[in-house]
């Protein structure tokens, strides 16, 4: 057996995210995408991306045989910005590149990027939360809300 | 000797010795463009290894945090007035007898004419 659907989503947006820290030409850069194991695995850095999970919504049941489940599962993509105490940079243009650069790395390609491989049937995203001053770093989280679908009784088993 | 200068050399000699407290570990000073490159040096540190805590207030991801007290000066510690907060690096064990990685220094937590207190987050690397 693979892997549920929702990790099959998960590992899709990872895979775009660490293009993006890879090879995209992109304005900021970006250090490295990281998914953190349980004492963290990583050191915070400047342009880095952090994927975790977040909450999922009640699933709503549809009748059939068998019946499925749809799922609305939040995925948080945190972007950090780590600068140098002599860059003279704004902070405020440095998160909005990072914002800018997320959002074109995880929508492509643009006609199915709310596919993540044909495993979800919609993607949305929330409101970003920028993270304040006075922490050890700053940036902004997006919240990516994907719908996704499977049997009622196995998450495993994707449906349309 | 005035009572400042002593407690300097306190700091180093006594708080600071790798035969009492301390222990031996890489400073990595970051490069800012059109700076001079400064070359990684070995210094001595006390380092506190404190419990898993999140990483932010809005994370949901934990990690360890680690008080690295150093001797605010340019050769056998940090001076101050060079470090970067954010691009800085430290390398030293996670726990004792375990390899040692990377950790970027995020945070000053005291300063005064003798020794300098980091924060470090992470799991390294």
């Amino acid at each position: 057996m693979g892997l549920p659907v929702v990790e099959e989503i998960a590992c899709v947006i990872f895979s775009r995210l660490t293009k993006l820290a890879d090879k995209y030409d992109v304005t900021t850069n970006l250090a490295e995408a990281v998914r953190p194991v349980k004492q963290g695995g990583f050191t915070p850095q400047d342009k880095q991306i952090e994927l975790t999970e977040g909450d999922e919504d009640t699933p709503i049941i549809y009748p059939g045989n068998p019946p499925k489940s749809e799922r609305v599962q939040t995925f948080n993509i945190q972007g950090r910005a780590m600068p140098s105490e002599k860059d003279t940079t704004p902070i405020g243009k440095i998160i909005n590149s990072i914002k800018a650069d997320i959002v074109r790395a995880v929508c492509d390609p643009a006609a199915t990027w709310h596919t993540f491989g044909g495993n979800a049937v919609n993607a949305n995203w929330g409101p970003p939360e920028i993270i304040p001053p006075g922490g050890e770093f700053r940036g902004v989280t997006m919240p990516l809300l994907v719908t996704y679908r499977t049997d009622e009784g196995n998450p495993y088993v994707m449906r349309a | 000797m005035t009572l400042r200068a002593q407690i300097a050399t306190d700091a180093n000699t006594v708080f600071l010795s790798t035969d009492e407290f301390a222990e031996s570990i890489t400073y990595h000073p970051y490069k800012f463009q059109g700076d001079t490159l400064r070359a990684d040096r070995t210094i001595k540190a006390v380092v506190i290894r404190e419990q898993i805590a999140p990483l932010s207030a809005d994370s949901n991801t934990a990690a360890p945090v680690y008080r690295v007290a150093v001797s605010n000066d340019t050769t056998l510690g940090i001076n101050s007035d060079e470090l970067d907060l954010g691009k800085d690096a430290l390398t030293f064990p996670p726990r004792d007898n375990k390899t040692a990685v990377r950790h970027t220094i995020t945070d000053l937590l005291s300063q005064d004419h003798g020794m300098l207190t980091l924060e470090c987050v992470g799991d390294g690397d």
